[in-house]
């Protein structure tokens, strides 16, 4: 649409100028024509050519005249060459044209015979006689009005030629004039046409650069948008690993450890079998018992088994609030004395009290490994201890029990899975507790420790990042 | 070729004259013995009657002949003249000046400057087309400047100085 109205807008204006320029040139041409016939025109000088011989022809006059007066000084002689001179001139080519076309030649003619008539008196008569006015008045009167009616003829066609060619003049000045205004003005406006093209150019460029940053801002966007995806994508592969490396780990698990208490749970129900007549309720109700505890171990295992695939699988999310660890800790010893009616529990909190940033299911659960582990492997008149601190930007939770200990060199593996220290053989375990337990503190940001002193005893730590003091939110005694 | 010959001896011998001149006295240049053509005045080297320079037609023969054919504004066709330049004669007469004043026997009158006769090969004609220009016509003498040897003598303003009938010279 712009396209097409900007072509006639620029050609109109420039066919114009073309138009113009030739009208320009023509001026011009014609200027220069008439410079040249000024320059060239021998015909200027008619006047003076004409008035010349006239003069010539009054010293002539005027000289027979003196001399007929007794002047001998006067020579009538060289005035008639002089004449002669004048009209010998008159008579050349160029100026002989001029006066035919004027029509002057008839008067030409005259004025030549008369000049030949002095010039046949003076030379044929003798004497003095030969200068006589009364001989030579008559023709030059004649001849004087001749070259009176050239002069005055001469001079119209002068005249009218000036006037002529100032009119060829002025009006090709005027033509040059026009034409220049016009080219000026078509220039004008092409020169506005031009710059509202510009003007044009620029809003349109403003228009694409905004165009340009909206579109950036969209692809930057879209950007965001696919890159959310990715890691959404990223994120449920990840998950979608963890879910395959719990199978992978619990069947591996299942595989390895489930064997054994199954071996032992079957041989025991085949003695059942084979020998039961031989037994009496008593033996059988023990063997029973121990049966059904071999299950119950297994059941464990199972139940540890599964927490550590899913930790390995990452399928444990904590969800971190904040809690009072010696709120946790109070909780837990109740339950436990409740449970088992132990008194064996000591506990003591340090101020300010600690606030842990954690998850409160799995802290217990932590807790509770450590405690049940203390209470285990110790002798059962000794006590347990269960203290809670804050340290810097920690909290800390410390089970110590007073056991035989373990071994300085068994110390760096009790973490390891399935591992069992020398002194556990003849208690039931799984080996995966310890493991478990540290874990689930390192999903947390926190760590467990363990410091072991043979014959003296144990003392395990939970390290949780601690929660601000003042801060009063989520928090539960 | 004789006849150049023996003129252009002539031209030497008053070269001679002209050089040898001053040292004799205060009148080196012979006296005309014929009818004065021409007559030169004013910042003059060599005169011979009074303070000025009467040259009569055997005296300007002696300078070197030159052949110059043109247009004029008042003919028709080429012309071919004949005489001396103008600066050969100023040369030869020790005369030095910025100005030539040229008069006619009609009384025109018309300034021109030297440089002019230095510039150009400008002729004191006394001859046109084979035949002594009369002063029934353009002569004795008439100044002719090689008008189509040069485009800017084809002017009007050259056209003025063009004297005919010319019979004195006064240089300033």
């Amino acid at each position: 649409m712009t396209r097409l109205r900007a072509v006639p807008s620029y050609a109109v204006p420039s066919l114009v100028i073309v138009a113009l320029t030739a009208l320009l040139a023509f001026a011009l041409v014609r200027l220069f024509q008439v410079e040249q016939a000024m320059r060239v025109n021998v015909d200027e000088n008619m006047l003076w050519v004409v008035t010349q011989a006239q003069v010539a022809s009054h010293r002539l006059d005027q000289a027979v005249n003196r001399r007929a007066l007794g002047n001998s000084a006067e020579d009538p002689e060289l005035r008639l060459d002089i004449l002669s001179s004048r009209l010998t001139l008159m008579d050349d080519g160029p100026q002989r044209r001029y006066l035919a076309a004027e029509g002057l030649e008839p008067r030409l003619d005259e004025a030549l015979a008369r000049m030949q008539a002095l010039r046949e008196t003076i030379t044929t008569t003798p004497g003095e006689a030969r200068f006589a006015p009364e001989r030579l008045t008559p023709h030059l009167d004649a001849l004087m009005a001749s070259l009176n009616r050239i002069a005055n003829r001469v001079m119209m066609a002068e005249w009218e030629s000036t006037g002529s060619r100032l009119d060829t003049y002025r009006n090709s000045l005027e033509k040059v004039i026009a034409a220049i205004a016009g080219i000026g003005l078509s220039g004008a406006i092409l020169v506005m046409l031009l710059v509202s093209a510009l003007r044009q150019r620029r809003a349109a460029q403003r228009g694409l650069m905004a165009h340009r940053d909206r579109l950036e801002e969209e692809v930057e966007r879209h950007i965001y948008r696919y890159r959310q995806a990715a890691e959404a994508l990223a994120h449920a592969l990840d998950r979608e690993r963890g879910v395959s490396e719990f199978y992978r780990s619990f069947a591996a698990m299942v595989s390895h450890q489930f064997r054994t208490p199954l071996a032992v749970i079957d041989s025991g129900l085949q003695r059942l079998l084979r020998r039961h007549h031989q037994f009496t309720p008593e033996q059988r109700s023990e063997r029973y018992t121990r049966l059904r505890e071999a299950v119950a171990q297994m059941t464990r295992l199972v139940e540890s088994s599964l927490t550590a695939a899913r930790l390995d699988g990452k399928q444990v999310e904590p969800s971190m609030g904040r809690h009072s660890l010696s709120g946790i800790v109070d909780h837990l010893c109740r339950l436990q004395s409740e449970a088992t009616g132990t008194q064996r529990l000591k506990t003591q909190h340090g101020t300010p009290e600690p606030w842990a940033w954690c998850d409160r299911a799995l802290t217990e659960q932590v807790l509770a490994n450590l405690v049940n582990n203390a209470l285990k492997y110790s002798p059962g008149d000794r006590p347990v201890r269960i203290t809670t601190a804050r340290e810097g930007d920690r909290v800390i939770c410390q089970v110590t029990d007073f056991g035989p200990g373990i071994p300085a060199d068994e110390q760096p593996q009790l973490f390891e899975r399935f591992y069992r220290g020398s002194n556990a053989t003849g208690t039931d375990g799984t080996g995966l507790g310890l493991n478990i337990a540290r874990h689930l503190a390192r999903i947390q940001h926190g760590d467990l420790t363990l410091l072991s002193t043979p014959d003296e005893g144990t003392r395990v730590t939970l390290w949780l990042p601690a929660a601000d003091t003042r801060e009063a939110g989520d928090e539960q005694p | 070729m004789s006849q150049a010959t023996s003129k252009r001896l002539s031209f030497l011998l008053l070269c001679t004259l002209l050089l040898v001149g001053p040292a004799q006295g205060k009148s080196p240049l012979p006296a005309p013995s014929g009818e004065v053509v021409l007559t030169v005045s004013g910042e003059v080297g060599l005169t011979n009657v009074a303070d000025e320079a009467h040259l009569d037609a055997d005296m300007l023969a002696a300078l070197p002949r030159e052949r110059l054919t043109t247009h004029t504004s008042v003919t028709d066709g080429p012309q071919t003249f004949e005489g001396f330049l103008a600066r050969d004669l100023l040369d030869a007469l020790h005369a030095e000046g910025e100005t030539v004043t040229a008069l006619a026997l009609n009384d025109y009158l018309a300034e021109i400057p030297v440089a002019d006769f230095e510039r150009y090969d400008v002729l004191l004609a006394d001859t046109m087309n084979g035949e002594r220009l009369t002063r029934r016509d353009k002569g004795p003498l008439w100044i002719v400047y090689p008008r189509d040897d040069h485009d800017e003598l084809q002017d009007i303003r050259y056209d003025y100085r063009w004297v005919w009938q010319l019979y004195r010279l006064e240089v300033e």
